[in-house]
Protein backbone atom coordinates (compact mmCIF):
# COMPACT_ATOMS: atom_id res chain seq x y z
CA UNK A 1 0.00 0.00 0.00
CA UNK A 2 1.44 3.27 -1.08
CA UNK A 3 0.51 6.49 0.66
CA UNK A 4 0.85 9.57 -1.46
CA UNK A 5 1.48 12.87 0.23
CA UNK A 6 0.75 15.38 -2.54
CA UNK A 7 -2.13 13.87 -4.41
CA UNK A 8 -5.10 12.51 -2.58
CA UNK A 9 -4.92 8.91 -3.67
CA UNK A 10 -7.99 6.82 -3.26
CA UNK A 11 -6.76 3.91 -5.32
CA UNK A 12 -3.56 1.94 -5.38
CA UNK A 13 -2.51 -0.24 -8.26
CA UNK A 14 -3.30 -3.31 -6.15
CA UNK A 15 -6.94 -2.66 -6.79
CA UNK A 16 -6.43 -3.15 -10.51
CA UNK A 17 -5.73 -6.81 -9.80
CA UNK A 18 -9.29 -7.03 -8.64
CA UNK A 19 -11.49 -8.44 -11.37
CA UNK A 20 -14.29 -6.05 -10.38
CA UNK A 21 -12.16 -3.27 -11.88
CA UNK A 22 -12.64 -4.47 -15.40
CA UNK A 23 -15.46 -6.24 -17.19
CA UNK A 24 -14.27 -9.77 -17.77
CA UNK A 25 -17.41 -10.74 -19.66
CA UNK A 26 -17.04 -7.91 -22.15
CA UNK A 27 -13.35 -8.72 -22.49
CA UNK A 28 -14.08 -12.37 -23.32
CA UNK A 29 -17.02 -11.54 -25.56
CA UNK A 30 -14.87 -9.16 -27.62
CA UNK A 31 -11.87 -11.52 -27.47
CA UNK A 32 -9.41 -9.03 -26.01
CA UNK A 33 -6.18 -10.01 -24.21
CA UNK A 34 -6.97 -10.64 -20.59
CA UNK A 35 -4.76 -9.01 -17.91
CA UNK A 36 -2.06 -11.62 -17.33
CA UNK A 37 1.32 -12.10 -15.64
CA UNK A 38 3.00 -9.59 -17.96
CA UNK A 39 0.28 -7.01 -17.28
CA UNK A 40 0.73 -7.45 -13.54
CA UNK A 41 4.52 -7.23 -13.77
CA UNK A 42 4.13 -3.92 -15.61
CA UNK A 43 1.69 -2.68 -12.95
CA UNK A 44 4.17 -3.69 -10.21
CA UNK A 45 7.00 -1.92 -12.00
CA UNK A 46 5.01 1.29 -12.46
CA UNK A 47 3.90 1.21 -8.85
CA UNK A 48 7.51 0.77 -7.70
CA UNK A 49 8.41 3.86 -9.74
CA UNK A 50 5.33 5.85 -8.76
CA UNK A 51 7.15 8.39 -6.60
CA UNK A 52 9.38 9.31 -9.53
CA UNK A 53 6.39 9.47 -11.86
CA UNK A 54 4.53 11.83 -9.54
CA UNK A 55 7.62 13.95 -8.90
CA UNK A 56 8.07 14.39 -12.67
CA UNK A 57 4.56 15.94 -12.89
CA UNK A 58 3.64 14.38 -16.23
CA UNK A 59 1.17 16.37 -18.30
CA UNK A 60 0.64 13.82 -21.06
CA UNK A 61 0.92 10.05 -20.73
CA UNK A 62 0.36 7.69 -23.64
CA UNK A 63 0.04 3.91 -23.68
CA UNK A 64 0.52 1.94 -26.87
CA UNK A 65 -1.29 -1.39 -27.14
CA UNK A 66 -3.48 -0.64 -24.13
CA UNK A 67 -5.54 -3.83 -24.55
CA UNK A 68 -8.03 -4.08 -21.67
CA UNK A 69 -6.77 -0.73 -20.38
CA UNK A 70 -5.96 -1.73 -16.80
CA UNK A 71 -2.43 -0.27 -16.88
CA UNK A 72 -3.18 3.27 -18.01
CA UNK A 73 -6.37 3.28 -15.90
CA UNK A 74 -4.31 2.37 -12.82
CA UNK A 75 -2.02 5.35 -13.38
CA UNK A 76 -4.88 7.67 -14.27
CA UNK A 77 -6.63 6.72 -11.01
CA UNK A 78 -3.61 7.73 -8.95
CA UNK A 79 -1.77 10.44 -10.89
CA UNK A 80 -4.29 13.21 -11.42
CA UNK A 81 -3.98 16.41 -13.46
CA UNK A 82 -2.58 14.66 -16.46
CA UNK A 83 -3.95 14.02 -19.93
CA UNK A 84 -4.09 10.33 -20.84
CA UNK A 85 -4.09 8.83 -24.33
CA UNK A 86 -4.46 5.12 -25.11
CA UNK A 87 -3.78 3.56 -28.51
CA UNK A 88 -4.61 0.08 -29.76
CA UNK A 89 -4.67 -1.45 -33.24
CA UNK A 90 -7.58 -3.70 -32.26
CA UNK A 91 -10.94 -1.85 -32.26
CA UNK A 92 -12.34 -4.33 -29.72
CA UNK A 93 -9.52 -3.52 -27.33
CA UNK A 94 -10.36 0.19 -27.72
CA UNK A 95 -13.94 -0.55 -26.70
CA UNK A 96 -12.86 -2.55 -23.64
CA UNK A 97 -10.36 0.22 -22.77
CA UNK A 98 -13.21 2.75 -22.82
CA UNK A 99 -15.29 0.56 -20.56
CA UNK A 100 -12.42 0.03 -18.09
CA UNK A 101 -11.72 3.78 -17.90
CA UNK A 102 -15.40 4.52 -17.30
CA UNK A 103 -15.76 1.80 -14.66
CA UNK A 104 -12.91 3.43 -12.74
CA UNK A 105 -14.10 7.00 -13.31
CA UNK A 106 -11.00 8.07 -15.17
CA UNK A 107 -10.80 9.99 -18.43
CA UNK A 108 -8.64 8.49 -21.18
CA UNK A 109 -8.67 9.59 -24.83
CA UNK A 110 -8.66 6.46 -27.00
CA UNK A 111 -7.45 6.16 -30.57
CA UNK A 112 -7.72 3.07 -32.77
CA UNK A 113 -4.36 3.25 -34.54
CA UNK A 114 -1.17 1.38 -35.45
CA UNK A 115 1.61 2.36 -32.99
CA UNK A 116 2.30 6.11 -33.35
CA UNK A 117 1.90 6.16 -37.14
CA UNK A 118 -1.12 8.50 -37.03
CA UNK A 119 0.33 10.85 -34.43
CA UNK A 120 2.26 14.07 -34.68
CA UNK A 121 3.58 14.47 -31.18
CA UNK A 122 6.38 17.07 -31.32
CA UNK A 123 7.90 16.04 -27.99
CA UNK A 124 4.60 16.59 -26.17
CA UNK A 125 4.50 13.26 -24.36
CA UNK A 126 6.08 12.86 -20.92
CA UNK A 127 5.66 9.13 -20.57
CA UNK A 128 5.03 6.30 -23.02
CA UNK A 129 4.13 2.79 -21.85
CA UNK A 130 4.28 -0.26 -24.10
CA UNK A 131 3.63 -3.91 -23.34
CA UNK A 132 4.35 -5.02 -26.90
CA UNK A 133 3.56 -8.23 -28.73
CA UNK A 134 6.86 -9.80 -27.67
CA UNK A 135 6.25 -13.50 -28.43
CA UNK A 136 8.48 -14.95 -31.15
CA UNK A 137 6.35 -15.93 -34.19
CA UNK A 138 6.51 -16.01 -37.97
CA UNK A 139 6.58 -12.44 -39.28
CA UNK A 140 3.32 -12.97 -41.21
CA UNK A 141 1.50 -13.73 -37.97
CA UNK A 142 1.96 -10.12 -36.81
CA UNK A 143 -0.30 -9.01 -39.68
CA UNK A 144 -3.34 -11.09 -38.73
CA UNK A 145 -5.96 -8.76 -37.24
CA UNK A 146 -7.44 -9.73 -33.89
CA UNK A 147 -6.24 -10.95 -30.52
CA UNK A 148 -3.03 -12.48 -31.93
CA UNK A 149 -1.78 -8.94 -32.50
CA UNK A 150 -1.55 -8.61 -28.74
CA UNK A 151 1.23 -11.19 -28.60
CA UNK A 152 2.59 -12.07 -32.10
CA UNK A 153 5.97 -10.33 -32.28
CA UNK A 154 7.63 -11.85 -35.37
CA UNK A 155 11.35 -12.68 -35.42
CA UNK A 156 12.86 -12.58 -31.89
CA UNK A 157 9.54 -11.02 -30.84
CA UNK A 158 11.00 -7.69 -31.92
CA UNK A 159 9.25 -6.92 -35.21
CA UNK A 160 6.59 -4.55 -33.88
CA UNK A 161 8.78 -3.04 -31.17
CA UNK A 162 11.54 -2.26 -33.68
CA UNK A 163 9.03 -0.31 -35.79
CA UNK A 164 8.36 1.97 -32.83
CA UNK A 165 11.86 2.60 -31.45
CA UNK A 166 13.03 5.18 -34.07
CA UNK A 167 10.12 7.56 -33.40
CA UNK A 168 10.24 7.53 -29.58
CA UNK A 169 12.80 10.28 -29.15
CA UNK A 170 10.81 12.83 -31.16
CA UNK A 171 7.56 11.86 -29.40
CA UNK A 172 8.93 12.33 -25.89
CA UNK A 173 9.67 15.56 -24.03
CA UNK A 174 13.19 16.28 -22.72
CA UNK A 175 12.47 14.56 -19.43
CA UNK A 176 10.31 11.93 -21.12
CA UNK A 177 10.43 8.27 -20.15
CA UNK A 178 9.51 5.02 -21.91
CA UNK A 179 8.38 1.94 -19.97
CA UNK A 180 8.63 -1.34 -21.82
CA UNK A 181 7.87 -5.01 -21.18
CA UNK A 182 10.41 -7.38 -22.79
CA UNK A 183 11.29 -11.06 -22.63
CA UNK A 184 14.78 -12.58 -22.52
CA UNK A 185 14.75 -13.79 -26.15
CA UNK A 186 14.00 -10.25 -27.37
CA UNK A 187 17.78 -9.77 -26.76
CA UNK A 188 17.75 -7.26 -23.93
CA UNK A 189 21.39 -6.34 -24.46
CA UNK A 190 20.77 -5.44 -28.10
CA UNK A 191 17.63 -3.55 -27.13
CA UNK A 192 19.63 -1.42 -24.71
CA UNK A 193 22.23 -0.78 -27.41
CA UNK A 194 19.57 0.22 -29.99
CA UNK A 195 17.91 2.55 -27.51
CA UNK A 196 21.28 4.02 -26.57
CA UNK A 197 21.79 4.85 -30.27
CA UNK A 198 18.38 6.58 -30.24
CA UNK A 199 19.50 8.66 -27.24
CA UNK A 200 18.16 6.75 -24.25
CA UNK A 201 19.60 5.31 -21.06
CA UNK A 202 18.14 2.09 -19.73
CA UNK A 203 17.36 0.83 -16.26
CA UNK A 204 15.73 -2.43 -15.23
CA UNK A 205 12.70 -1.95 -12.97
CA UNK A 206 11.53 -5.56 -12.63
CA UNK A 207 12.59 -9.06 -13.59
CA UNK A 208 10.35 -12.05 -13.05
CA UNK A 209 10.57 -15.65 -14.19
CA UNK A 210 7.36 -16.63 -15.94
CA UNK A 211 6.89 -20.01 -17.61
CA UNK A 212 10.62 -20.59 -17.93
CA UNK A 213 11.37 -17.20 -19.47
CA UNK A 214 12.64 -14.03 -17.85
CA UNK A 215 10.24 -11.15 -18.25
CA UNK A 216 11.59 -7.61 -17.82
CA UNK A 217 10.17 -4.17 -17.32
CA UNK A 218 12.68 -1.63 -18.64
CA UNK A 219 12.63 2.11 -18.16
CA UNK A 220 14.31 4.32 -20.73
CA UNK A 221 15.12 7.98 -20.09
CA UNK A 222 16.52 10.53 -22.49
CA UNK A 223 20.23 11.06 -22.02
CA UNK A 224 21.08 14.45 -20.61
CA UNK A 225 23.27 16.60 -22.76
CA UNK A 226 26.40 17.44 -20.76
CA UNK A 227 26.54 21.06 -19.71
CA UNK A 228 22.80 21.49 -19.25
CA UNK B 1 -2.18 15.52 -32.59
CA UNK B 2 -3.53 13.16 -35.20
CA UNK B 3 -2.32 13.10 -38.79
CA UNK B 4 -3.05 11.22 -42.00
CA UNK B 5 0.63 11.38 -43.01
CA UNK B 6 0.77 7.58 -43.20
CA UNK B 7 -1.56 7.57 -46.24
CA UNK B 8 0.11 7.04 -49.61
CA UNK B 9 1.11 10.33 -51.27
CA UNK B 10 0.20 12.47 -48.28
CA UNK B 11 3.03 14.86 -47.41
CA UNK B 12 1.88 16.56 -44.21
CA UNK B 13 -1.64 15.32 -43.51
CA UNK B 14 -2.05 17.88 -40.76
CA UNK B 15 -4.13 19.32 -39.32
CA UNK B 16 -7.08 17.05 -39.93
CA UNK B 17 -10.47 18.61 -40.53
CA UNK B 18 -13.22 17.62 -38.16
CA UNK B 19 -16.97 17.10 -38.41
CA UNK B 20 -18.96 16.43 -35.24
CA UNK B 21 -22.28 14.61 -35.64
CA UNK B 22 -22.89 14.03 -31.96
CA UNK B 23 -21.18 15.81 -29.09
CA UNK B 24 -21.33 14.82 -25.45
CA UNK B 25 -20.35 17.14 -22.65
CA UNK B 26 -18.64 15.38 -19.77
CA UNK B 27 -18.28 17.75 -16.86
CA UNK B 28 -14.93 17.65 -15.21
CA UNK B 29 -13.37 19.66 -12.43
CA UNK B 30 -11.49 22.76 -13.62
CA UNK B 31 -7.87 22.78 -12.53
CA UNK B 32 -6.28 26.10 -13.35
CA UNK B 33 -2.70 24.98 -12.79
CA UNK B 34 -3.08 21.88 -14.94
CA UNK B 35 -4.66 23.72 -17.88
CA UNK B 36 -1.99 26.42 -17.67
CA UNK B 37 0.74 23.77 -17.79
CA UNK B 38 -0.98 21.92 -20.65
CA UNK B 39 -1.35 24.91 -23.01
CA UNK B 40 2.35 25.02 -24.06
CA UNK B 41 1.96 21.41 -25.22
CA UNK B 42 -0.84 22.31 -27.62
CA UNK B 43 -0.46 23.32 -31.22
CA UNK B 44 -2.57 26.37 -30.40
CA UNK B 45 -3.64 27.28 -33.91
CA UNK B 46 -4.84 23.74 -34.59
CA UNK B 47 -6.57 23.48 -31.23
CA UNK B 48 -8.37 26.77 -31.84
CA UNK B 49 -9.41 25.89 -35.39
CA UNK B 50 -10.64 22.45 -34.28
CA UNK B 51 -12.70 23.99 -31.46
CA UNK B 52 -14.08 26.55 -33.91
CA UNK B 53 -15.06 23.91 -36.49
CA UNK B 54 -17.28 22.21 -33.92
CA UNK B 55 -18.56 25.52 -32.47
CA UNK B 56 -16.87 25.37 -29.07
CA UNK B 57 -14.24 28.09 -29.41
CA UNK B 58 -15.98 30.27 -26.80
CA UNK B 59 -13.72 33.21 -25.97
CA UNK B 60 -10.67 31.54 -27.52
CA UNK B 61 -8.79 33.51 -30.17
CA UNK B 62 -6.73 32.41 -33.15
CA UNK B 63 -3.66 33.89 -31.52
CA UNK B 64 -3.13 32.82 -27.94
CA UNK B 65 -3.46 35.76 -25.56
CA UNK B 66 -0.26 36.84 -23.83
CA UNK B 67 -1.27 36.61 -20.18
CA UNK B 68 -3.51 33.54 -20.35
CA UNK B 69 -2.25 32.23 -17.02
CA UNK B 70 -4.04 35.10 -15.29
CA UNK B 71 -7.23 34.92 -17.32
CA UNK B 72 -9.49 32.44 -15.60
CA UNK B 73 -12.34 32.72 -18.10
CA UNK B 74 -9.99 32.01 -20.95
CA UNK B 75 -8.52 29.00 -19.13
CA UNK B 76 -12.02 27.74 -18.37
CA UNK B 77 -12.89 27.88 -22.07
CA UNK B 78 -9.73 25.92 -22.87
CA UNK B 79 -10.68 23.39 -20.21
CA UNK B 80 -14.17 23.07 -21.65
CA UNK B 81 -13.09 22.62 -25.28
CA UNK B 82 -10.16 20.36 -24.43
CA UNK B 83 -11.42 18.18 -21.60
CA UNK B 84 -15.20 18.33 -21.45
CA UNK B 85 -16.27 18.34 -25.10
CA UNK B 86 -16.27 14.77 -26.36
CA UNK B 87 -16.96 14.15 -30.03
CA UNK B 88 -19.01 11.00 -29.74
CA UNK B 89 -19.82 10.52 -33.42
CA UNK B 90 -18.14 12.30 -36.31
CA UNK B 91 -15.18 12.18 -38.60
CA UNK B 92 -11.66 13.44 -39.10
CA UNK B 93 -10.76 14.48 -42.64
CA UNK B 94 -7.36 14.34 -44.34
CA UNK B 95 -6.59 17.87 -45.63
CA UNK B 96 -4.90 16.53 -48.77
CA UNK B 97 -7.01 13.57 -49.90
CA UNK B 98 -10.30 14.15 -48.06
CA UNK B 99 -10.04 10.57 -46.79
CA UNK B 100 -12.41 10.35 -43.82
CA UNK B 101 -11.54 8.70 -40.51
CA UNK B 102 -14.70 7.83 -38.59
CA UNK B 103 -15.17 8.63 -34.90
CA UNK B 104 -17.46 6.06 -33.26
CA UNK B 105 -18.33 6.02 -29.55
CA UNK B 106 -15.74 8.76 -29.10
CA UNK B 107 -12.94 6.65 -30.62
CA UNK B 108 -11.29 7.79 -33.89
CA UNK B 109 -10.43 4.95 -36.24
CA UNK B 110 -7.12 5.90 -37.85
CA UNK B 111 -6.41 2.49 -39.38
CA UNK B 112 -5.69 2.42 -43.09
CA UNK B 113 -5.94 -0.43 -45.56
CA UNK B 114 -2.89 -2.00 -47.22
CA UNK B 115 -3.74 -0.40 -50.58
CA UNK B 116 -3.67 3.06 -48.98
CA UNK B 117 -0.10 2.68 -47.75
Amino acid sequence: MLILSNNVATTTFDEMYDKSKWNINLLRELNVYEPSEDTFLLLDALESDLENIIASKPRMVLEIGCGSGVVITAIASVVKDCHYIAVDINPNACNVMKNTAEMNKTHVDIVNADLLKSFRLNSAIDMIIFNPPYVETEDEETLVAGISQSWAGGAKGRKILDELLPVLNSALSLTGTFYLVAISYNDIEDLEKCMHDYGFNCSVLKIRQILGELLFVLKFSKERVIGR
Amino acid sequence: MLTSRCLKGVVTGYPLGIVAKEIKIQESEFNKDFITRLIPKLDWNVFWSTAKQIGYEGSLTQQIIADYENNENFLKDVHHALVEVDIFEGELICPETNRKFPITDGIPNMLIKDNEL
